[in-house]
């Protein structure tokens, strides 16, 4: 790919904003692209005792090490042993200290315009705290995906209690 | 100017460094004024201009001091808005900048410098916006004053003797000129000295701590590979193997040189405070005492330099606000001279630092007074903090409790700035203090930058890292013994270790439990463990029963850690123990930072992430309480001396070897290919230290060493010469009954020999091999041994006995042995005795009784006698004295013992 051609690639335009998407209990969620480092197919952690639940482990990636959290049960999912399919979202060091979170499978990369966004969340059950994360729905053909703020997943796990 | 070259040269690099960073910042500020990046660069650029002007002042350097203070008040005005930021504002203060750093050039003669045209700028700012603050003219006044009788101060003292020698005559009539005519000479050698700093610059390099990381994290995958190569070499032919083996070193080497560029002793900065805290006392006349420990606590080197400054603030707060001057201190009955005391030390997987003051402390009352006045808090925010949380107060930025401004300290910057940079390090810093007694500012450094030697021990499938401070020895038990030898007492599991009861935690249930461990928990977990113990035992026995054979025996084994946390030991129970490594730490992820059990992570050889733990919060999760000590002797006499543990291992293909571990220091993994030969001898380089290597098989008849790639050296306690016995192999450390057998097989270099395992063990004797292998080392030293001295050696350990016996019968003693106290006093009765050398524990009568009987007899009182233990502690060195031992010595320093006992000869032989 020329220079060129890799600027249109990346150039979306105003009103066009790129989602890495991955699947957990067969539902469609994603996360701003630009939040993300890379995905890793690899899952072998390291498992910290005492930490809150959602809180799978550490893993070392080429010398830097993340903490692993488990999405599925920061969604209230049950827990799930990991498979092929499983993965690991890594975010830039941007979003906070080091850290990814385990999807069941990676999806691909959607393009979506901002008229395709809903931000009211009125439609979530409430009173689990955990709707405080969705950043939008985005409405595409034929699903709907849930938009995370990789931010918020990470402050929802510095405020977790430890549990049993 | 007197001072240190050294603190001379230190202070142009640091006020080159805050220049370097004003000037931008300066130029930045021009740029726009409101918004809080503005707010930030002031505070950036006042607290560099604020450190200039410190050191300037206290070194004596009145013209720089005098720029800076004007420079820090413009800065102050504009920090609290009454001055905008303009072109000639910051002119003038790039002027400032430009002056100090003219001035920096020739340090010596900066003093004589006309400023006049900076300075006329500087106040023309001040002077337009009429605002020149009330307090600043008396301030200035101040500050030239001290900083003059400080000066004089210094004269007065440094006229005596000079301390660079050579210059010496100049020194002197310089500082005599000086008296009358304050500008000094130019000295002849001036020139040439200023060369001498800028040549000095060039030796050593500043890196950023960056690249330094980036080296290391890269030496850390070169590792990686090495490894990874080292599993395949297995399959590789002899070529690539060469090649491989050669990789291997030239890592390990470099790896080792990475660590070592980083690692320096905190004395490095720290000596420079006695001499700071003796010329403030002048400065401020008060009596100030400091006390410097644990000089040699080493810590990484981008920590400490950037440690420099906070605890230079920190020291002169001390003197400054801490200690009172002279006479308040004898109104409140304290001793007129304060003391200071500064403490580094290793502890929890951190490196603390402490610093002490006897002064008045910090009064709550007045803290939360001033921080009303300046309103930092209101009464509301004040009146939900407790004193501890108000005395923290002062941490704020813009606090300070300084009466009046000096170029000591003052303005209120001290502490934040103080509070932000060990923060930015990753560290903590709090501070106790009552009021009228003294205050404690206690950082604790991480370890982040730094590698640790660690225990690597395994859970399940799960590696973690013990940091090697705490652990203070491995035991592991078979068998019958897991079962007998961990007891209850009260609801915790215990094991007897030597004369002390061990406290036992299972690091498996503490990892398993998030809840801090009860009572009832640790009973839970004694009763769980007892009966699958129970079952085993069971199934074993009906085993036994249904084969009909009394041989089917329980094989299972329990490895514990015996961890030391402050004064407290007790035993952690892992699944399996793999070995040391030198991690590099790295910090918790902070939002498992409430995690108290661990105390970083670290990445190991495989590339897999291994939990570092906390000793301390294990201790603490478990319910040991690590403040109180708990001491139950439970010596049992029958198994007490019989016994001795030794570390079974072979050189050559043949024989079995044992060394008592006592005598052992550690043992070290060697590759054989390290090994240098010089003069028909061989060394090897450990821990940066050329340590002879001795091959068994050259001093003694027995069959020569196999030779592996992968060989271990046998590190020796107390030797004055570094050096290892070479072994092929470990076997095993092992509790055996020492009767040593000297008759069956002699030979000068085995002490005796004694079946262990059902095989016929050496004893080679390390201090003879030594001796027989590099006689240089001992000339002199039998020169003394001419004595024919009589010797009554008492000791229970038969092992003992004969070593000590033997040594001092190489030096030409007649030695008689006793077993214990009683046999002792029987046996001095009959024997004539010129030297009594006894053990301090014993059976039936210990030597502190014995010396009791000897000293209270007519016929013994001046008897010169030395205690003999196994202990190196100050205590029962103390114990020993008080009871009436002349002397005191270590069993297994052979050298140390036998220059006392040739000294109480020597001492014996003239009185009589």
């Amino acid at each position: 790919m020329t220079d060129e051609a890799r600027k249109n690639a990346f150039s979306l335009g105003d009103n066009k904003v790129q989602y890495c998407t991955f699947w957990i209990s067969n539902r469609l969620f994603g996360v701003d692209i630009l939040d993300v480092k890379e995905i890793f197919p690899e899952v072998v952690v390291t498992p910290v005792f005492h930490a809150p639940k959602e809180v799978r482990g550490y893993v070392n990636i080429r010398g830097q090490i993340y903490l692993i959290l488990d999405l599925r049960l920061i969604l209230s999912q049950d827990e799930k042993p990991v498979d092929d399919d499983s993965c690991l979202v890594l975010f830039k060091n941007s979003i906070g200290e080091p850290f990814g979170v385990l999807v069941d499978k990676i999806g691909d990369v959607v393009l979506a315009g901002f008229d395709q966004l809903e931000k009211r969340k009125n439609h979530l059950p409430e009173g689990d705290g955990k709707e405080d994360f969705i950043e939008c729905i985005c409405k595409m053909d034929k699903a709907l995906l849930t938009v995370l703020n990789a931010v918020k997943i990470l402050q929802y796990i510095y405020s977790a209690k430890e549990e049993g | 100017m007197d001072f240190d070259k050294s603190i001379l040269d230190e202070f142009i690099t640091e006020v080159k460094e805050h220049l370097s960073t004003v000037e931008d910042d300066l130029l930045n500020l021009e740029k726009g004024a409101g918004d809080s990046a503005f707010a930030d660069t002031v505070n950036k650029v006042f607290r560099a201009v604020h450190t200039v002007k410190g050191t300037a002042g206290f070194l004596g350097l009145k013209t720089m001091a005098e720029v800076a203070h004007l420079a820090e008040t413009i800065l102050s005005m504009l920090r609290a808005g009454e001055l905008k930021p303009d072109a000639t504002l910051t002119d003038a203060l790039l002027g400032a900048v430009d002056t100090i750093r003219g001035m920096l050039g020739d340090v010596e003669h900066s003093n004589e410098q006309d400023v006049s045209a900076t300075m006329a700028r500087l106040k023309a700012v001040l002077d337009a916006k009429g605002a020149l603050p009330a307090q600043a003219p008396p301030t200035m006044e101040e500050i030239l004053a001290e900083a003059k009788l400080a000066a004089d101060a210094k004269l007065a003292e440094e006229e005596k003797p000079a301390p660079e020698a050579p210059a010496a005559p100049t020194t002197i009539v310089a500082a005599a000129v000086k008296h009358d005519a304050p500008p000094p000479p130019p000295k002849p050698d001036g020139p040439s000295d200023r060369r001498s700093v800028e040549r000095g610059g060039g030796e050593s390099v500043r890196i950023k701590v960056g690249v330094l990381n980036k080296l290391m994290q890269l030496a850390g995958e070169l590792v990686l590979v090495r490894n990874q190569q080292l599993l395949a070499k297995e399959k590789s032919d002899q070529q690539l193997r060469g090649h491989i083996q050669r990789l291997n070193l030239v890592t390990t080497e470099l790896q080792e040189t990475i660590m070592a560029t980083r690692m320096q002793p905190i004395g490095n900065i720290l000596g420079k405070f006695p001499r700071v805290v003796r010329d403030l006392g002048k400065k401020l006349e008060k009596n100030v005492e400091l006390e410097i420990t644990g000089n040699e606590v080493e810590l990484d080197n981008t920590i400490l330099e950037a440690l420099n400054d906070p605890l230079t603030h920190l020291v002169r707060n001390c003197c400054d606000h801490g200690i009172e001057a002279p006479e308040k201190r004898a109104e409140s009955g304290k001793p007129e001279m304060g003391k200071i005391l500064l403490r580094a030390y290793h502890g929890n997987g951190q490196v603390n630092i402490e610093i002490t003051d006897d002064g008045k402390g910090i009064d709550p009352k007045f803290i939360r007074r001033k921080v009303l006045e300046k309103g930092l808090k209101t009464e509301a925010d004040l009146s939900a903090l407790n004193d501890d949380q108000i005395t923290s107060l002062i941490l704020l930025p813009g606090f300070s409790t300084a009466e009046k401004l000096s170029d000591v300290s003052g303005r209120g910057v001290g502490m934040d700035v103080v509070k932000t940079s060990i923060e930015k390090l990753g560290g903590t810093l709090d501070i106790e203090s009552r009021a009228g007694v003294g205050t404690t500012i206690r950082m604790r450094m991480p370890l982040t930058l730094a590698i640790i030697p660690s225990l690597i021990v395994t859970i399940g499938d799960f590696r973690y890292a013990i940091p090697q401070t705490n652990v203070e020895e491995l035991a592991c038990l078979y068998d019958d013994d897991v079962r007998n030898k961990i007891e209850s007492a009260g609801a915790r599991e215990v094991y007897r270790l030597r004369d002390q009861l061990l406290p036992m935690v299972r690091l498996e249930e503490v990892l398993k439990r998030k809840d801090k461990f009860t009572e009832t928990t640790n009973s839970e977990i004694m009763e769980n463990h007892r009966q699958i113990q129970e079952k085993k035992y069971t199934e074993t026995l009906n085993k036994q029963i249904a084969g009909g054979n009394a041989d089917v025996k329980l094989t299972q084994s329990l490895n514990f850690v015996v961890l030391r946390v402050n004064t407290v030991s007790f035993g952690l129970i892992v699944d399996r123990v793999i070995g040391t490594e030198e991690i590099v730490v790295k910090p918790m992820h902070p939002a498992l930072k409430n995690l108290y059990c661990y105390a970083g992570v670290t990445v190991m050889g495989d590339g897999n992430v291994a939990l570092i733990l906390d000793a301390q919060g294990v201790a603490k999760h478990a319910g040991i309480d690590i403040d109180e000590k708990i001491e139950t002797a439970v010596k049992d006499q029958t198994t007490m001396g019989d016994y001795q543990t030794v570390l079974l291992f072979k050189s050559g293909e043949a024989e079995q070897f044992a060394v008592a571990l006592p005598m052992v220091k550690r043992i070290e993994t060697i590759s054989p290919v390290r090994v240098e030969k010089i003069g028909g001898k061989e060394y090897i380089t450990i821990d940066g230290v050329s340590t002879l290597v001795i091959r068994i098989e050259n001093h003694l008849k027995v069959s020569p060493c196999v030779n592996k790639d992968e060989m271990y050296l046998l590190l020796p306690k107390h030797y004055k010469n570094p050096y290892g016995v070479l072994m092929s192999s470990l076997i095993d450390t092992t509790e055996t009954s020492i009767e040593l057998n000297t008759d069956t097989y002699k030979e000068d270099g085995i002490l005796g020999t004694s079946i262990i395992r059902d095989k016929m063990t050496l004893f080679p004797d390390l201090n003879t091999l030594v001796e027989m292998a590099e006689p240089a080392w001992f000339v002199g030293e039998k020169v003394i041994a001419v004595s024919k001295a009589r010797i009554l050696l008492v000791e229970d350990s038969p092992f003992y006995r004969q070593l000590v016996k033997k040594y001092l019968e190489t030096r030409g003693y007649d030695v008689s042995t006793a077993e214990n106290g009683q046999d002792a006093l029987e046996k001095l009765k009959h024997i004539e005795t010129d030297v009594l050398i006894s053990d301090l524990q014993m059976p039936v009568m210990d030597g502190l009784q014995l010396i009791k009987h000897v000293r209270n007899n007519q016929r013994w009182k001046n008897l010169p006698t030395v205690a003999l233990t196994g202990l190196n502690s100050e205590t029962s060195r103390l114990k020993a004295e008080e009871a009436g031992f002349d002397r005191y010595a270590l069993k297994a320093d052979k050298e140390r013992l036998l220059e006392t006992v040739a000294e109480l000869v020597a001492s014996r032989e003239a009185a009589a």
